[in-house]
């Protein structure tokens, strides 16, 4: 017990005494939740499901960290176990249920960092982290995530999943093309409420000083997928199935501003990976690669367009400050064509997305800022997409998302050198 | 008659040479003490303005948006701004010492009561400045939140802000250097209250809908599931 903790007091002293009581273990599974009494009972059933039926020699720590819920998350939780949850004993005495949380509202990254903690502590050698929220778990996604960990030696499991053409679509014109060209990896989900780690990335995370940076906060799991990338970890994809669509679009500015903003800062903490030019590698994927479905649902591409079309010339003052005063006239040109002319390029939107992360590293205005200036040319973007997607099958999509990809890559060295030295903003 | 009026003339310039001879020096005085001040203030000068550069003072100022005020304002940047503030501030402190050496006694009452005023007018400029910046700030910040929100005038939204707070800031201002204390008192009691009072109005006539669908959000929870823009994670 000696391990990363000692310094650490975020912990509660109950949290540690349940802890010690149970000793090592092999396996842990981390269960996130905040006010998801709803969802809470399927995700507990598949996990203790696929843990007794696929590792059932093993001796298991289930940990549930709850950030503050209202709803009766834990009830609910108690209810749903039929291994001991209430007790904190499983029947076989080789699982054991462990819980913590906090009466006010945990940053998600102390969350992540508890269960980091609990792995490291018990000396689990793999361990998955489930959000409590997710509304189809199965147990086979949860042997999914543990398995690459426990019996193939992975230090890192991403999620796959087979979801609809329109979702994601920050994932997939930003998150996943900047890190593929800027990490080498091609992480397709890199801002996931499920994956998995090793006991060995665990230590090293804990052991970094970026914990209580306010950068971290937002994007914890991004973090730790960058910080095992960056550092020679082994990284695998596995297909977790269908992720089902958000039920509703309520925090979409919020989703993007943590995401936007977690992935410029960890861009900074790691500059001196990937300022040296990473080559680009494959990934390898256990289970299908992922897939896109297209069930016709309803999008307000109208509503969509609009937001761009004010949001540009309403910040117009702003966003002079970030991007240079090409790239900010050829947007406002943009702004002006209509709904059907309208073409977001790739090599546009690359050099906008470069020129926001030189913005953020040279901190030109507030970042809190910059980054919420980001959301209505994300729209822009969005627009764009669906309107040049609406008809287009998953093999054109790949294909498009590919150009994307190598647009990123060709501009890459233009990204350098704003990054490097301060550029220059129209005003 | 005649005696009487050289003698006069003999007394006036006796006096006017008496004069000369003891104001002279002070002038002198007083001209070295504004030159040696000049000299001492341009060093001071040179030493803040390192300092400051060192500090990064620019960069923080600019983060803050303080520098995008100045340059608005034709200002030069945070760095020179506070330098040459510093300089002038010494500069006339040294002039102002130099004057009372002169011994004009109406002068030496009138410089006394302005240097007892300095310390206020510092803090009044102080106040001034952080207003500006809060002003700054928290419009942008509005401005933001509202565009990002896509609801209807944010340029309305962040400019009211931006009124209202450089509003306080002015009165808590002119209250610190004690100018019309009550007349600025009641001014921006009027002012801010008609300023609420018509946003209120203007609220409860243009945006009744907008009121009920919030109210309705926030306590029966009845907000229809919209699928109006796809999920970005």
């Amino acid at each position: 017990m000696e391990r990363q903790v000692s310094e650490d007091s975020f912990l509660s002293d109950d949290f540690l005494r349940q802890l010690i009581s149970v000793g090592n273990v092999d396996l842990l599974v981390g269960i996130l939740s905040r006010n998801d009494s709803s969802t809470i009972g399927k995700v507990v059933s598949a996990a203790e499901e696929a843990l007794l039926r696929k590792f059932p020699r093993e001796r298991i720590a289930l940990v549930h960290v709850d950030g503050g819920s209202k709803d009766g998350t834990s009830e609910a939780l108690k209810e749903a176990s039929t291994l001991g949850a209430s007790s904190g004993m499983g029947s076989l005495r080789t699982l054991r249920w462990i819980s913590t949380g906090s009466d006010n509202s945990w940053q998600p990254a102390n969350m992540v960092r508890t269960v980091l903690t609990a792995a490291d502590l018990l000396h689990a050698k793999g361990c998955a982290v489930l959000a409590a929220s997710t509304e189809n778990p199965t147990p086979s996604s949860v042997e999914s995530l543990l398995h690459p960990v426990y019996r193939e030696d992975y230090d890192f499991v991403a999620p796959l999943y087979s979801r609809h053409k329109y979702d994601g679509l920050l994932t997939r014109n930003f998150l996943y093309p900047l890190c593929r060209a800027l990490y080498g990896k091609p992480v397709r989900e890199l801002r996931a409420s499920e994956f998995a780690f090793s006991g060995r990335l665990a230590g090293y995370c804990l052991s970094r000083g970026e914990w209580q940076n306010e950068g971290l906060q937002g994007g914890a799991e991004m973090w730790l997928a960058i910080t095992a990338m960056s550092n020679g970890f082994r990284c695998v994809q596995s297909y977790l199935g269908e992720k089902p669509r958000a039920k509703s679009n309520a925090g979409v500015v919020d989703a993007i501003r943590h995401a936007v903003n977690g992935l410029f800062w960890c861009l900074e903490s790691t500059e001196s990976y990937w300022l040296k030019g990473a080559a680009p590698d494959s990934l390898p994927t256990i289970g299908p690669e992922h897939k896109l479905t297209s069930e016709s649902i309803r999008v307000e591409r109208k509503r969509i367009f609009q937001m761009y079309k004010s949001g540009v010339a309403e910040l117009s003052q702003i966003l002079s400050g970030i991007l240079n005063q090409e790239t900010h006239a050829e947007l406002n040109r943009l702004a002006d064509a209509g709904e059907e002319e309208f073409r977001f390029s790739n090599a546009l939107w690359v050099r906008i997305v470069y020129e926001f992360a030189a913005a953020y590293h040279h901190s030109v205005i507030n970042r809190s800022h910059l980054v919420q200036a980001f959301v209505p040319i994300y729209r822009g973007r969005v627009y764009s997409f669906l309107t040049q997607h609406r008809s287009a099958g998953s093999d054109a999509m790949e294909a498009d998302l590919e150009n994307l990809c190598q647009e990123f890559d060709r501009q890459r060295n233009f990204f350098f050198e704003r990054w490097r030295t301060k550029g220059q903003g129209a005003s | 008659m005649k005696e009487m009026i050289v003698h006069a003339f003999q007394q006036a310039h006796e006096n006017f040479a008496r004069m000369l001879a003891e104001f002279l020096p002070r002038l002198l005085v007083m001209l070295i003490i504004i030159a040696i001040g000049w000299l001492f203030a341009y060093v001071l000068k040179f030493l803040v303005r390192a300092i400051l550069r060192i500090s990064r003072v620019d960069k923080v100022s600019e983060q803050a948006g303080a520098s995008r005020l100045l340059r608005k304002a034709e200002l030069p940047a945070m760095t020179e701004l506070l330098s040459r503030a510093i300089f002038w501030i010494v500069w006339l402190g040294f002039i102002m010492v130099g004057i009372s050496v002169l011994g004009i006694v109406s002068l030496q009452q009138q410089i006394a009561s302005l240097i007892g005023l300095l310390p206020q007018i510092f803090v009044a400029f102080l106040i001034l400045f952080v207003g500006m910046l809060a002003a700054n700030f928290f419009s942008r910040a509005a401005l933001l939140a509202v565009v990002n929100a896509g609801l209807p005038s944010p340029k309305v939204f962040s400019e009211t802000i931006r009124v209202v707070i450089v509003l306080l800031t002015v009165s808590m201002a002119l209250e610190q250097v004690g100018l019309g204390r009550e007349t600025i008192l009641i001014a921006f009691s009027i002012v801010f209250g008609a300023l609420m009072l018509g946003l209120a109005i203007a609220f409860g006539f243009g945006g009744r809908h907008l009121a009920r669908r919030i109210l309705e959000k926030r306590f029966l929870g009845n907000e229809k599931h919209r699928d109006d823009e796809p999920s970005p994670l």
